[in-house]
């Protein structure tokens, strides 16, 4: 043996538990006897196995990104990931997440059998059991459901599930509509102001190797944004071709850090500031007169008088920022188009008033005429995904013909518009209210305690009582946040185990997709969920049964992708297991809004008010617009054409009651205008390296980032006589407009965390990153060095960095893993649309002697 | 014989941490030591603050002192390259502490000296070094051509002897505070709180 390998030793005491032994998840608890393990294994590395690497084509899911990567596996083991050169959007790079993912499927504490609970729920005492006592057990669950005629007592909660095209046909088999998510945490005032203003997409696709200024409000894509690593490395290339960025974030983020000018605005007035933008650039007559004309629904006039009272130097005294850089940014802006694009994210979006603000800022682009232009405010391109592009498997079960208020709240009227974004923020507060009733709760995907404003305390109360989640079914990949208050674990694999046709939003504006194919078989149980759905519905009854005649998943996608064509002498689907992706051979998207319908498309139609549509199985639907007599596609909006007054907004608004005119507009949200001098905003944000809860268990991404101080202003900490690594309490208060508004500064909750003093701040706000400060998971999310006595999973593997080398363990003088600052964080769901004001919690800090 | 050069540019470096995971996971590295570390540091007082970064690993040295020191001879330099016979270590950590930057480290399971060696075992079969390979902003890449050496690449040195082969462009002196001449690059760089000026 050489001395190198000495370390990679069979484990000789197989440690794997088995059925019906008791163990507890939890340390401190009684459990049975676990073998102590006696060797480790470490796994194999690339670097000697470079010449012999199996490369399986495959799509990343440590984020929402999907890029595509090569898996490369040595004898049925992966030792890594590469860039998928012909991936259109990633282009062959790949980010921290995407490596450090590949730990999660030799993570010693992953979970590899199903367990069934046996103390209280939550107690952490569980057993082992088979497979198929879970697919019964299930699938009798839900039959009981069905024949009580209440199948919305089965509810399906997702996060990032990429699934749902087998998920969905699941619970339309049954007969469920209620599908929880998590948009309304992550994106939906961002979506739902891009839906209503160009129509056909939730995501713009900025062209940023041509452009020449980004004007970038609150998108943090050095690090995250959906779509993230696509768009950095265009603007890489672009800004080497001289492409300026202008950042707004109240924090100093690696892209706020690197931009060519950083303002931090006070929180929620990112839209003040576009509106003063948009004002500015009228005033100088630099807008594009023709495009506004031609394209826009709202006329140049309307525009005026709408932003007339956003003066630039309103703007600045609402947003703390100078009047002058106010009025520059526009100009330099302005005189950049149509090679310039202003774009949001979070920052911008994640406030009571963040469909606003996000409206105001996408305007811009329609002002100055980059809307869909090469190098500018780009969108459309990418292949659909779904059942338009890729059929179904026959026959097809029929969508339920009713909703609850539980994934459909009427409160919200454009939570599920357009795509289905609920309002899952509110979830588990109305189940501990008890305003509905359910039955059988599968998480997927999802880790609500941790990740839920008010986790900690409002969903981990419904979770824990029976009486108001009385069957819990969590699949996951370790014994998580979620898992710990399941009644039923089942072991998930992982996103290198399983397929799923993938894609977004098309980087090159030409259509393609990608697919995720297993590049290992998932050890020992741990099974796809979405095998583990097909084979329960087998057995809930023969009306369910019938919409899966399909073995398994893999049969399922290859149905699917059978329309493909044949592509170099392969069938469709075998083209796509050796490459992983399919490009489409279309121009460059460019001016969608432009191209001349075909003879073909206006088969049918007819023409009402220059809008053109077709009627097709007694549904009308607007396919165009008529410009000079030529049938052009324009936008999809009720208009064809770029919307900035709307209709939808102003009919959804006053429908619950909300007085609009249906202008982009700016309101700050009633607790950010009333704060007092002696209070702070509480913001959230996320790292380069985390998603939000799943990628703590991945080591070399923990190694990165475990601790997450309270970022707080270095003028601001000297008023409070805080110094970094000071302990500090932080009081949260209510907000004072929406849901559970107070005005006597009801106390949320308080938390005591250590501060870390920067200049990266806003001097009224204060940041505390969301991923961390976990409470299960394994060793590695919660820095606690030791071996697997103490905290049981399943695996016959070891991973010997875990024992002694997770040096940032408090054990070791390291710094701990975090803090969760969702249980300060409380519940607030932005009107209209319930996407969650993340970055409006007014609070006090006080530095803790 | 070519002679590979790293060149490291961290104006363009947009700080992903890609590059580490990646080297971490080729060699399947244990936690707390690092090939190759990316340094943060915010400069400036607010609202003017900037973020800066540095990509660091092994600088491959001509006439490189952690050579000189091994007692075993087991580093030598090939292709521009600083090896480490792995047959010939014993691991007595002598090199590392010869290490100006502290680019090497003694596995503390395997006991062997372990650094940047441009993954070699890469070039040999034509591909990439994984943090080249893997670098959405092409800051970090290779040349084997003198003519191919930018202008304002130069040598990051702690001290004037110091005489490294891998160039950087727009590398800032002040993260030469975050580095201890004989100590392997520390863990501890990656809290936040290291990240102040």
């Amino acid at each position: 043996m050489q001395r190198r390998d000495f370390i990679k030793v069979t484990v000789l005491t197989v440690m794997a538990m088995q059925l019906g032994d008791v163990i507890s998840l939890v340390p401190n608890a009684i459990a049975g006897e676990v073998p102590k393990l006696t060797n480790f294994v470490t796994f194999n590395t690339l670097a000697k196995n470079i010449k012999d690497i199996v490369r399986v084509p495959s799509v990343c899911l440590n984020c929402s990104s999907v890029c595509g990567m090569n898996v490369l596996v040595k004898d049925g083991e992966i030792l890594g990931v590469e860039g998928n050169k012909e991936d259109p959007n990633s282009q062959g790079k790949l980010c921290a997440k995407a490596h450090g993912g590949v730990s999660s499927v030799n993570y010693p504490d992953r979970i590899v059998y199903p367990l069934k609970r046996v103390g209280k729920r939550g107690e952490g005492l569980w057993k082992r059991i088979t497979m198929e006592e879970v697919y019964d057990t299930m699938a009798k669950r839900i039959k009981k459901n069905i024949d009580g005629g209440h199948p919305e007592q089965v509810v399906f909660h997702q996060g990032r599930n990429k699934m749902g095209d087998i998920t969905g046909r699941f619970m339309d088999a049954i007969g469920s509509p209620v599908i929880l998510n998590h948009r309304g945490l992550c994106s939906s005032n961002k979506r739902a102001a891009n839906y209503t203003t160009i129509g056909d997409t939730s995501w713009e696709t900025l062209d940023a190797v041509e452009c020449k200024y980004l004007l970038n409000f609150g998108s943090n894509f050095f690090e995250t944004h959906q779509g993230g690593l696509p768009l950095l490395k265009r603007f890489a290339e672009g800004r080497l071709k001289g492409c300026k960025l202008v950042t707004f974030d109240v924090r100093l983020s690696n892209t706020a850090g690197r931009s060519d000018e950083w303002f931090a605005p006070f929180p929620a007035s990112e839209g003040v500031v576009a509106l003063a933008m948009a004002n500015v650039i009228l005033e100088n007559n630099l807008e594009d007169k023709n495009f506004l004309k031609e394209w826009c629904n709202t006329s140049l006039e309307e525009i005026k008088e709408f932003v007339k009272p956003y003066t630039a130097k309103y703007a600045a005294e609402v947003s703390g920022l100078e009047e002058s850089d106010i009025k520059r940014v526009a100009i330099e802006f302005a005189k950049a188009a149509p090679e310039c694009a202003a774009f949001t994210n979070r920052g911008s979006q994640a406030h009571y008033n963040g469909l606003n603000n996000d409206r105001a800022v996408v305007m811009l682009n329609a002002i100055v005429g980059s809307v869909g232009k090469k190098g500018g405010y780009a969108f459309g391109g990418s292949k659909n995904k779904g059942a338009k592009s890729f059929a179904m498997p026959k026959p097809v079960p029929p969508k339920p013909k009713f909703t609850t208020d539980l994934e459909d709240p009427k409160l919200y009227p454009l939570a599920n518009k357009w795509q289905k974004m609920r309002v899952s923020v509110l979830a588990f507060d109305k189940l501990k209210e008890k305003k509905h009733k359910i039955d059988m709760y599968i998480s997927y995907t999802i880790s609500a305690p941790q990740t839920w404003p008010e986790g900690p305390s409002i969903t981990v109360d419904a979770l824990k009582d029976e009486s108001i989640i009385p069957f819990h079914v969590c699949s996951d990949i370790v014994y998580s946040e979620m898992a710990h208050y399941a009644d039923i674990i089942l072991p998930d694999a992982t996103y290198f185990e399983r397929y799923t046709i993938e894609g977004r939003n098309a980087y090159e504006l030409s259509p393609y997709f990608a697919l995720r194919q297993p590049a290992v078989k998932a050890p020992a149980d741990c099974e796809n969920l979405a095998d583990t759905l097909i084979k329960v519905a087998k057995r809930v009854d023969k009306n369910v049964a019938k919409y899966f005649t399909f073995d398994s998943y893999e049969e399922f996608i290859k149905i699917r992708l059978s329309s493909l064509p044949s592509r170099d002498g392969l069938s469709g689907f075998e083209y796509m297991k050796k490459h992983g992706v399919w490009i489409e051979d279309k121009p460059k998207n460019y001016e969608p809004y432009n191209k001349i319908l075909s003879k073909e498309a206006l088969e049918n139609s007819f023409i009402k008010d220059e809008i053109i549509y077709v009627s097709k199985k007694g549904k009308t639907k607007a396919i165009g617009i008529m410009k000079d007599g030529v049938p052009r596609k324009g936008l999809k909006t009720p208009s064809r054409k770029f919307e900035i007054f709307s209709q939808t907004i102003k009919d959804a608004a006053v429908s619950v009651g909300i007085k609009d005119d249906g202008f982009p507009h700016f309101e700050m949200p009633k607790g950010l205008k009333e704060i007092t001098e002696d209070e702070l905003v509480l913001t959230t944000f996320k790292w380069g390296v985390h998603t939000q809860a799943r990628t703590g268990s991945q080591k070399y991404l923990a190694e990165i980032v475990h601790d997450n101080p309270m970022w707080i202003n270095a003028s601001t900490a000297k008023k409070l006589d805080i110094k970094t690594g000071d302990y500090v309490e932080i009081t949260t208060y209510r907000p004072k407009e929406g849901y559970k508004a107070s005005q006597k500064q009801e106390i949320v909750a308080k938390m005591s965390i250590k501060a870390f003093v920067t200049e990266g701040i806003h001097p009224q706000v204060i940041a505390i990153s969301n991923s961390l400060g976990m409470d299960f998971g394994g060793r590695v999310p919660k820095a606690s060095n030791g071996d697997k006595q103490n905290i049981p999973a399943f695996t016959k593997i070891e991973d010997r960095s875990l024992d002694g080398y997770i040096w940032w363990d408090k054990e070791k003088g390291g710094t701990g893993n975090g803090f969760n600052p969702n249980h300060v964080i409380p519940i607030n769901p932005a009107p209209i649309v319930g996407m969650q004001a993340w970055n409006d919690t007014v609070c006090s800090v006080k530095k803790l002697g | 014989m070519i002679n590979y050069k790293m060149i490291v540019d961290a104006d363009k470096c947009v700080g992903c941490h890609a590059c580490e995971v990646a080297c971490k996971q080729e060699f399947g590295a244990p936690l707390g030591f690092f090939r190759i570390q990316n340094l943060y540091l915010d400069t400036g007082s607010y609202p003017k603050v900037k973020r800066e970064f540095l990509p660091l690993m092994c600088r491959q040295c001509e006439s490189a002192e952690c050579m000189s020191v091994c007692p075993e001879g087991a580093l030598s330099r090939k292709n521009g390259i600083v090896i480490v016979d792995e047959s010939k270590c014993t691991g007595c950590g002598e090199c590392s502490k010869a290490c100006s930057i502290g680019a090497i480290y003694v596995n503390p399971i395997s006991k062997i000296a372990e650094k940047c060696n441009l993954c070699e075992h890469r070039l040999e079969v034509g591909m990439q070094p994984a943090c080249i390979e893997t670098c959405v902003s092409e800051a970090l890449y290779l040349v084997s051509d003198e003519r191919e050496i930018p202008s304002s690449a130069q040598g990051f040195k702690m001290k004037e002897s110091d005489r490294p082969s891998t160039l950087h462009i727009g590398a800032n002196e002040l993260m030469k505070k975050k580095l201890i001449s004989g100590k392997p690059f520390s863990p501890l760089n990656y809290e936040i709180t290291s990240w102040a000026e």
